[in-house]
């Protein structure tokens, strides 16, 4: 048993009611009393043997048949041993209630505020309790309960901000917000230092606004010029995927993990399939893994690629943009020829790939390669140095390291404020151990920090490429695991023994063992995960997506907080935010 | 000629300052008065004193009253409906006002056409002013100045909030 | 009565003259701009209309000639039409001072006329300011009227930022006055007559360098063009005090905006560079064809200013407002208030 476990047990002998060391997939969690679950996640988080200091995510389950039908499920990470965490606490229908974490992390703020908002748990002590991801007003149920129906049930006729057709317009000029609305957006009134009544402008920025990247709805409190509150309100894009999920075969989730992160959509195909892979137990071959590392870093270089020249762009380089743009038409052509797509590729599967790579496409990228440093280069001259750019930047949207780490931050945002976390480093997967190649951290933790962060590992990734590409072995792409993965077609038609297995994966659906597991994947945007628990049906009982964007909107209000308006845009665009993932 | 021009402009300027007073939206008295600037300035060219008419467009109409309407907007001044009278005070004013301009009218004849200042075309207006203004008038520049900063300061002082400092890093 | 009759003849047809050249140029201005950012930035531009997108112009002003007049709800109509107006007359008019060729006077039907200035009134240089701070009017109504939070901010933003660049802009070019002893454009650009070296960004007896430097960097800011262009900023507040506007009433203002631009380029064509002046003193062309080597003069070098209105679009970031009125307030004006020092003395031990 694990240490850490046995010292839970001792210290806690009636909060904690189980524990459990999954040593196959390298899995610890714990079963919790729920009245008592905060003093655990303070032990957790103070205790210098444990020091779960990072906050990876908190989900919900739901067990309609059990007496204590909800389950909060929480995942911590140790940065400085290295080690994750799962911590489960049950509560009964009757009395849905479970003691908030925010004091410990605040990064527990909007995670729990989702759990609320899709299963109707009660957070007691948290701060601002509201729906998140559906609107204020939503009042039809809590949608990820198993007797929430996954089809509509004709709403839509009812919805009062859908306009009618056979109606008026409604005539709404200069309509006087109520002071009780505003009320949400707002700080709480200071005692006031001085005797002048200052008035706070509320702003709304958004959902529809060139600036946010996506449909993203931010109300501002601003004070003259500054800032002091920023209130996000999230879910104009939530499409249910993780309900979606519950009722689809595990091989027709793949294209619906494209639409996550769609700037990058092959990094959440990957995430996704090596939860499936750790779920299931399964081995995939060497070319797959390399193959598999080399588009993840395309992608990678993809994703930061579209970031600096939204950035560049809203902060008023348009140059940069242009060129940033030139670079990924030439990505996009070679994952057209690779899978056939552009934007959402679709390329990942359970076992392997899809397809495997030609020699001219090797060649292309190869060039690509060859050329892109003089590029990077090319995009520096114009920013590294400007005076215009280092004062737009620096000392912009700080966030130190701790407060980084409380919020659950990832990515190159955590590691700009100067922490060495990456999952890539500490997990290994794919054949990212087997190459060489360093973690660029920074110092400030500001908007310069994250863009050098960002512009180190567009290098690195082509450090990586260029070494799997020289390493890349000869084998199949996928693995040889007929009860799980379609044998190739020509088999099929041609094999009885192929063509059961084929038709029952695709009636079916392959029935991986009961269990569950979480795995995170380093995306270009921060750590990316996927819970998944399976109950041995071929559809999964229930799936979470840990979207790095969504926990980066919790620390979005910290990190705004006291500077100037037209440092928006350029807090937007340092997160480098995705509302596809965000909202999900 | 010159008379027609004199005409005009002082015809508009009368029916413009008229309006600044009269008008209930205050971003159009504000419009009223930039007009009025502009026919002041004209008659100044009329009067051969071109430097003093871009001057008084320069500061009056384009900071001046620019400020003014900062002020209006920013303080959001809506339409005031009420027609304030005050019958008392402005029969007593009026009254004053109009024996004044009947006692000057009949004192003075009236001298058709710009006979003005003695002409000092030679050395154009800018020089002229610049020559008495640093040389006779200088003193009296000098103060104008300093009580212009002395306003600067008062106003930034005034206006200056303690603010919260940007958080460092 | 014929003299005036006559008189105003010649001076409106030199008015339509000079607006229909100063309208085409602006045309022209809209597609050199997207060509010229366009190959900076790895493109073509528009290459659609017209062979290589040369009749792309004249596409744009149909568009914008029939696009539906929106005017938004709640807001005052009367200042809403006005706004665009105040915003491009004033940068219309300050042309009519500046000298395109050389001061020559003409004898046409008994009276004499300069072709190639329309007005030469001796305050030549104080009209134009005078009329471009008239130009912040339309931006604050146009930011008022359209009775919207952003635009009314946006609005505020920009007439201030403005005005403040205005004062620096007044405070370079009095170096150049000291130098010049006029304010006259006609009398400057002769002044600077001979040979480069007689232009008063190298003049002895002190090169107007400096003031050079903060008239070209505050016209910048004069215009809202980036680096600058904070208040009307496409991502920023969604284009500030022209949000609301559409059709018609926005060609105003981005007409306004390239009329304000090729100005500021004449003056400082004018003031600066020598006006219609060669580079190499005399002419090449016989005594009679020289005005058309001034006026090809003239016109490059304030195709040269406009050529590095969009270079600094296509490179430089945006600054920040308070960081831009930092850079006007604490930069440049110490920096022309030097100027005018250094050149005071400079022009009192070494008089003309």
């Amino acid at each position: 048993m694990h240490p850490l476990l046995d010292t839970l047990k001792t210290k806690f002998p009636e909060a904690v009611l189980a524990v459990q060391e999954d040593k196959q997939r390298g899995d610890l969690s714990v079963r919790v009393a729920a009245p008592r679950l905060l003093e655990v996640a303070r032990f957790l988080h103070d205790d210098p043997v444990a020091a779960f200091d990072h906050i990876t995510d908190i989900c919900s389950a739901d067990y309609p048949d059990d007496q204590e039908r909800f389950e909060v499920i929480y995942h911590f990470l140790s940065l400085p041993h290295g080690i994750r965490i799962r911590v489960k606490a049950r509560v009964t229908e009757e009395h849905p209630v479970v003691p908030s974490i925010t004091s410990v992390w605040k990064g527990a703020d909007f995670m729990e505020r989702e759990v609320y908002d899709l299963m109707g748990i009660k957070f007691s002590g948290h701060p601002d309790l509201r729906r998140i991801l559906m609107p204020e007003d939503y009042d039809e149920g809590h949608p990820l309960r198993k007797d929430f129906p996954a089809e509509g049930r004709g709403w839509r006729s009812r919805f009062d901000f859908l306009p009618r057709l056979d109606e008026a317009p409604v005539a709404e000029t200069g309509r006087d917000i109520p002071e009780a609305e505003k009320r949400v957006f707002r700080t709480e009134p200071q005692p006031s230092s001085s005797s002048r009544r200052t008035e706070e402008l509320l702003l709304n920025m958004g959902p529809q606004h060139p600036a946010t990247h996506g449909v993203l709805r931010v109300v501002l409190e601003l004070d003259g010029e500054r800032i002091t509150k920023a209130t996000a309100d999230l879910g104009y894009l939530h499409r249910g995927v993780e309900k979606l999920a519950e009722g689809l075969a595990y091989m027709q989730i793949i294209p619906h993990t494209d639409r996550l992160d769609y700037v990058c959509s092959m990094t959440n195909n990957y995430a996704y399939v090596r939860t499936v892979e750790k779920l299931l137990g399964l081995t995939i071959p060497e070319r797959a893994e390399y193959i598999r590392t080399i588009v993840a870093e395309m992608q990678r270089i993809i994703g930061h690629l579209f970031w600096l020249g939204t950035q560049a762009l809203d902060i008023g380089a348009m140059t940069v943009f242009f060129w940033t743009f030139r670079e990924r038409e030439v990505l996009l052509d070679l994952f057209e020829k690779l899978c056939g797509a552009r934007l959402t590729l679709n390329y990942f599967r359970i076992g392997g790939v899809d397809s495997d790579f030609t020699p001219d496409l090797v060649e292309r990228l190869r060039a690509f390669l060859k050329d892109f440093p003089a590029h990077i280069e090319e995009y520096e001259t114009l920013l590294q140095t400007n005076r215009i750019w280092v004062a737009r930047t620096k000392d912009v949207a700080v966030i130190s390291a701790e407060d980084a780490i409380n919020f659950g931050l990832t990515g190159p945002v955590l590691r700009a404020s100067g922490v060495a976390y990456d999952v890539r480093k500490l997990e290994p997967y794919g054949a990212y151990g087997k190459v060489d190649w360093e973690v660029p951290i920074g110092k400030n933790g500001d908007t310069y920090d994250r863009y050098w962060v960002r512009m180190e590992e567009l290098r690195q990734s082509s450090r990586i490429i260029a070494q799997c590409l020289d390493q890349l072995p000869e084998g199949p792409i996928v693995a040889d695991a007929p009860k799980i993965i379609p044998p190739p077609k020509a088999h099929v038609m041609r094999d009885m023994e192929s063509l059961i297995h084929h038709f029952i994966i695709f009636t079916q659906g392959f029935k991986p063992p009961k269990g569950e597991t979480y795995c995170a994947t380093e995306a270009p945007k921060g750590e990316l995960g996927f819970f998944i628990i399976s109950d041995g049906s071929p559809r999964p009982y229930r799936m979470k997506i840990r979207a790095p964007s969504f926990v980066h909107m919790g620390a979005f209000d910290h990190m705004a907080r006291g500077y100037l308006i037209s440092d928006i845009v350029t807090i937007f665009g340092t997160y480098d935010i995705v509302m596809g993932e965000c909202d999900r | 000629m010159s008379l027609l021009f004199f005409l005009y402009f002082a015809c508009v300027i009368v029916v413009t300052s008229v309006l600044v007073v009269a008008l209930r939206n205050p971003v159009y008295s504000a419009l009223a008065l930039l007009i009025m600037f502009f026919h002041v300035a004209g008659l100044y060219v009329t009067l051969h004193a071109e430097f003093l008419a871009a001057v008084q467009i320069i500061v009056y109409a384009g900071a001046i009253l620019v400020l003014y309407l900062f002020v209006v907007m920013l303080l959001n001044v809506k339409r005031d409906e009420r027609y304030h009278v005050q019958a008392p005070a402005a029969a007593f004013l009026g009254l004053v006002l109009f024996t004044e301009i009947v006692l000057l009218a009949f004192q003075r004849t009236y001298q058709t056409g710009a006979a003005g200042p003695p002409e000092v075309e030679s050395a154009g207006n800018t020089e002229t002013i610049g020559e008495v203004l640093y040389s006779t008038y200088l003193f009296p520049f000098e103060i104008a100045s300093l009580i212009l900063l002395v306003a600067m300061i008062g106003a930034i002082i005034l206006a200056k909030k303690t603010l919260a400092e940007p958080r460092q890093p | 009565m014929t003299e005036v009759g006559i008189k105003l003849v010649f001076s409106l047809t030199q008015i339509a003259v000079v607006l229909g050249i100063v309208l085409l140029t602006v045309m022209i201005l809209t597609l050199a701009e997207r060509k010229v950012l366009g190959w900076m930035q790895d493109r073509m531009g528009p290459m659609e209309v017209g062979p290589y997108g040369v009749l792309q112009p004249i596409a744009d002003g149909l568009k914008l000639f029939f696009k539906e007049d929106i005017v938004p709800a709640g807001a005052n109509k009367f200042l809403f039409s006005l706004a665009p107006i105040l915003a491009l007359v004033p940068a219309l008019i300050g042309f009519a001072v500046i000298p395109f060729g050389p001061n020559k006077t003409i004898e046409l039907f008994g009276y004499q006329f300069q072709p190639f200035v329309i007005s030469d009134i001796n305050i030549g240089i104080l009209y134009i300011l005078a009329f471009t701070s008239i130009g912040a009017y339309g931006i604050i109504l146009g930011g008022w009227a359209s009775n919207s939070k952003y635009s009314l901010l946006g609005g505020l933003r920009s007439a201030a930022q403005v005005i403040s660049y205005e004062l620096n802009v007044g405070l370079a070019i009095v170096g150049v006055l000291l130098l010049a002893g006029s304010l006259s454009l006609v009398k400057i650009t002769e002044a600077q007559a001979g040979g480069f070296w007689h232009w008063y960004v190298f003049a002895f007896p002190f090169p107007q360098i400096f003031a050079f430097v903060v008239y070209v960097i505050s016209s910048v800011a004069e215009t809202n063009r980036l680096p600058f262009d904070l208040p009307e900023a496409e991502s920023e507040l969604v284009a500030g005090f022209f949000t609301e506007y559409s059709g018609m009433r926005f060609a105003f203002f981005f007409l306004a905006e390239y009329a304000n631009m090729i100005l500021v380029s004449c003056i400082a064509a004018a003031l600066f560079l020598g006006g219609w002046n060669a580079p190499y003193p005399g002419t090449l062309l016989p005594e009679s064809l020289a005005w058309v080597e001034g006026v090809m003069w003239f016109t490059v070098k304030v195709y040269f200013f406009l050529f590095l209105f969009f270079w600094l679009r296509a490179t430089l970031p945006r600054l920040r407002y308070d960081q831009l009125m930092r850079f006007g307030w604490k930069v440049m004006l110490p920096i022309a208030l030097g100027n005018i020092l250094v050149t005071s003395i400079a022009a009192y031990l070494f008089p003309r």
